[in-house]
C-alpha cells in the first residue's frame, strides 16, 4: 500500500511517499518515515488523519499498534497521513530524574554548608532538632520519587518534549531552593514540640500512603505500559479518584505544620492547584469514558482530589 | 491575548466588552497627549528628558487609574468573557502593575528617571493600538491598519518600554541597597511564620526575570505577526501563485 505523508500545510515530507506491505501496523510506517528522514524518530511523530472537509473538532490520531488498513478508506489502497514534528524528545523518567535530584542536591547544601555567610549572616548557626529532621524528612522525599520513577511507575507515554526539562527543573529546583533557604535559616523559629511531631507524622503517613497508592496505579498496566483508561480501585482510590495526589498534597501540609514556613505554604499551594488541574482532567475522562452505557461500567461517586473539599 | 469571543456570547457581554476597550483606547490616549503637552513645555529640553520631573507629577492619576483597571482584563479571562489564558494574563498586566504601584509610585528616583519618559511613550502608544484593535474586532470590522499596528509597532514599542521599565526598577534597586533605607521597605526573619520579604533582592530578581521573558513573548509576537501581517514579499509571491 502507497502512504503519503504530509505537513499540516500539505507540504510532502517523506518525497514520493513511503510504500508497505498491506499488514503493515502504523508502527512500521514511523520506522519507515525514520528511515528516510533520518531526523524525526518515532516518538517525534505525531500522525493524523487528514481532518475531513465540513467537519471540526480534533483530527484522529493514528495510533502506533493499530494496523494502517484500519485507516484506509474501503477499497482504496492508498492512505495520506499529515505528520507533525513534536520536537526532539526525552523519556519520561530522565525528565522526572532531573527534576527530583535538583531538590534532593540542593536541600542539603543549605543545611550543611556555610551558605548564609554570603546572605550576611556571620557567627555561629545553632541548628534545631526540627531542621535536621526536615532535612532528612525532604531528601527522603525526592528520593523516594526518583526510586519510584525508575521501579514503581509505568508510563503511558514514554517520552516528552525535551523544553519540558527546563521548565519543570526551573520550578522543582527554585521551589527547592526557597523553601531550603528558610528552613535551614540561622535565624529560623522552630514550632513546639508537639506541632513538630504531628506534622512529620501526618507526612510520614501520607508518604507512606502515597507508596501504597503508586504500587496500586501500576498494578493497572501492562509492563509494556498499555492497558489505556481503567478505573483504580483499592484502598484510598475507593474514596478519591486521584488518591495518589490527595496523599501528595497533606504530605507536604504535614511537612509545613512541622517547619512553618511560608515558603512551604506557597509551594503547596501551587502544587496543589497543578494537581488538582490534572485531577479535574482525569476524573471528567473516567466519568465519559466509564459511563454506565452499551455493557461499560459506571463510574462510581467519588471525591476528585481533595476530600472533604472537592 | 484576544478578544476571541466564545461563542455563546450575549449582547450585553459583547456591548461591555466594546465600551471597557474604547474607554480604556480614550485613556491611554489622553495620557499620551498629557506627555507630549508636558515634553512640548520643557525649557531645557536634554535636563528634563533625562529626568522626566514634570510627567510624572501630570500623568500620575490616570496612569495609576487605567493601568490598575487592566486588571479586568485577567477577570474577563477568567470568567469566560474572552478566550484568553487568564494565568498568562494576569502575568502580563502584574510586571505593569509592579512598575507602576512598587517601583514609580512610591520611589521618586524611578518617577524621575529617563526610564519613566520611555514608558510614558512606549505605553500609551501601545495600549491605544491594542485596544482599538480589540474593540474594532468586537464590532467584527478591523481596519487593516489597525491590524499592521498591531502587530508592528511592538517590534520597536516593546523592547522601548521594557528598557523603561528595566531604568526605573534598577533606580529603585539602587535607592534602596542601604540597610537603612531597606529596613523601611522591608520585612526580616525572625518571626513565628518563618518568612521575610527584602526589598533590594525583590527588585533584583524582578529585573532577573525579563531575561527569560522578554525574548519568549517579543518571539511570540513576531511569530504572530508573520502568521496575520505576512512576511511582506513572500507573501505577496504566494498570493499570485
Amino acid at each position: 500500500m502507497k502512504v503519503s505523508v504530509v505537513s499540516r500545510s500539505g507540504r510532502e515530507v517523506v518525497k514520493g511517499g513511503v510504500e508497505l506491505k498491506d499488514s503493515a501496523k502504523v508502527a512500521d510506517l514511523q520506522e519507515a518515515i525514520h528511515a528516510k528522514t533520518k531526523k524525526y524518530y518515532p516518538a517525534r511523530q505525531r500522525l493524523t488523519l487528514p481532518a475531513q472537509p465540513g467537519k471540526s473538532g480534533k483530527p484522529v490520531v493514528l495510533n502506533q499498534k493499530a494496523s494502517l488498513s484500519e485507516y484506509c478508506e474501503k477499497g482504496s489502497g492508498s492512505l495520506t497521513v499529515v505528520f507533525k514534528d513534536l520536537g526532539p524528545q526525552v523519556y519520561y523518567s530522565t525528565l522526572f530524574f532531573w527534576e527530583y535530584v535538583g531538590p534532593l542536591i540542593i536541600y542539603p547544601i543549605f543545611y550543611y554548608l556555610p551558605v548564609y555567610k554570603y546572605f550576611g549572616y556571620e557567627g555561629e548557626r545553632v541548628i534545631h532538632p526540627v531542621q535536621t529532621y526536615a532535612m532528612y524528612y525532604f531528601c527522603f522525599h525526592y528520593f523516594k520519587r526518583i526510586m519510584e520513577t525508575f521501579f514503581v511507575h509505568r508510563f503511558s507515554h514514554a517520552t516528552s518534549p525535551v523544553s519540558n526539562v527546563f521548565r519543570n527543573c526551573a520550578y522543582y529546583w527554585t521551589f527547592g531552593a526557597y523553601i531550603a533557604y528558610y528552613c535551614n535559616h540561622p535565624l529560623y523559629t522552630p514550632v513546639s514540640d508537639l506541632q513538630m511531631k504531628i506534622g512529620f507524622g501526618i507526612g510520614v503517613v501520607c508518604q507512606i500512603a502515597n507508596f501504597y497508592c503508586h504500587i496500586l496505579l501500576r498494578n493497572l498496566r501492562s509492563p509494556t505500559g498499555s492497558g489505556g483508561y481503567q478505573i483504580p480501585r483499592g484502598f484510598l482510590f475507593n474514596i478519591v479518584t486521584c488518591a495518589n495526589y490527595t496523599t501528595e498534597i497533606y504530605q507536604w501540609l504535614g511537612f509545613n505544620i512541622a517547619t512553618q514556613t511560608v515558603a512551604g505554604y506557597v509551594f503547596l499551594a501551587v502544587a496543589a492547584a497543578i494537581m488538582t488541574n490534572w485531577a479535574l482532567g482525569k476524573h471528567s475522562r473516567l466519568r465519559k469514558l466509564f459511563d454506565g452505557k452499551d455493557g461499560r461500567p459506571k463510574y462510581p461517586r467519588r471525591w476528585v482530589i481533595l476530600p472533604p473539599f472537592l | 491575548m484576544s478578544t476571541k469571543t466564545s461563542n455563546k456570547q450575549s449582547g450585553l457581554a459583547t456591548a461591555y466588552l466594546i465600551f471597557y476597550n474604547v474607554v480604556l483606547t480614550l485613556g491611554w490616549a489622553f495620557i499620551l497627549v498629557l506627555t507630549i503637552q508636558t515634553a512640548l513645555k520643557w525649557k531645557t529640553p536634554k535636563t528634563d528628558i533625562l529626568t522626566a520631573k514634570s510627567i510624572y507629577p501630570t500623568v500620575e492619576f490616570y496612569l495609576l487609574v487605567f493601568q490598575t483597571a487592566a486588571i479586568l482584563e485577567v477577570v474577563h479571562a477568567a470568567v469566560g468573557l474572552v478566550r484568553s489564558n487568564p494565568i498568562l494574563t494576569l502575568f502580563q498586566v502584574l510586571s505593569r502593575l509592579i512598575v507602576v504601584w512598587l517601583v514609580c509610585y512610591p520611589f521618586k528616583d524611578a518617577k524621575n528617571s529617563l526610564g519613566f519618559s520611555l514608558v510614558c511613550i512606549a505605553w500609551p502608544i501601545a495600549e491605544i493600538v491594542r485596544y482599538s484593535y480589540y474593540a474594532f474586532n468586537l464590532i467584527n470590522f478591523v481596519p487593516s491598519f489597525i491590524t499592521w499596528c498591531r502587530y508592528t509597532f511592538f517590534i520597536i514599542l516593546y523592547p522601548l518600554g521594557v528598557t523603561g521599565e528595566l531604568i526605573c526598577i534598577y533606580r529603585a534597586f539602587e535607592y534602596v541597597a542601604p540597610l537603612n533605607i531597606r529596613k523601611q521597605y522591608s520585612y526580616f526573619l525572625p518571626n513565628k511564620y518563618n518568612v521575610s520579604f527584602d526589598a533590594y533582592y525583590s527588585f533584583f530578581i524582578v529585573m532577573l526575570l525579563y531575561i527569560p521573558i522578554f525574548p519568549k513573548l517579543y518571539g511570540h509576537m513576531l511569530v504572530q505577526r508573520k502568521k496575520i501581517v505576512g512576511g511582506g514579499a513572500k507573501s505577496e509571491a504566494k498570493k499570485t501563485q
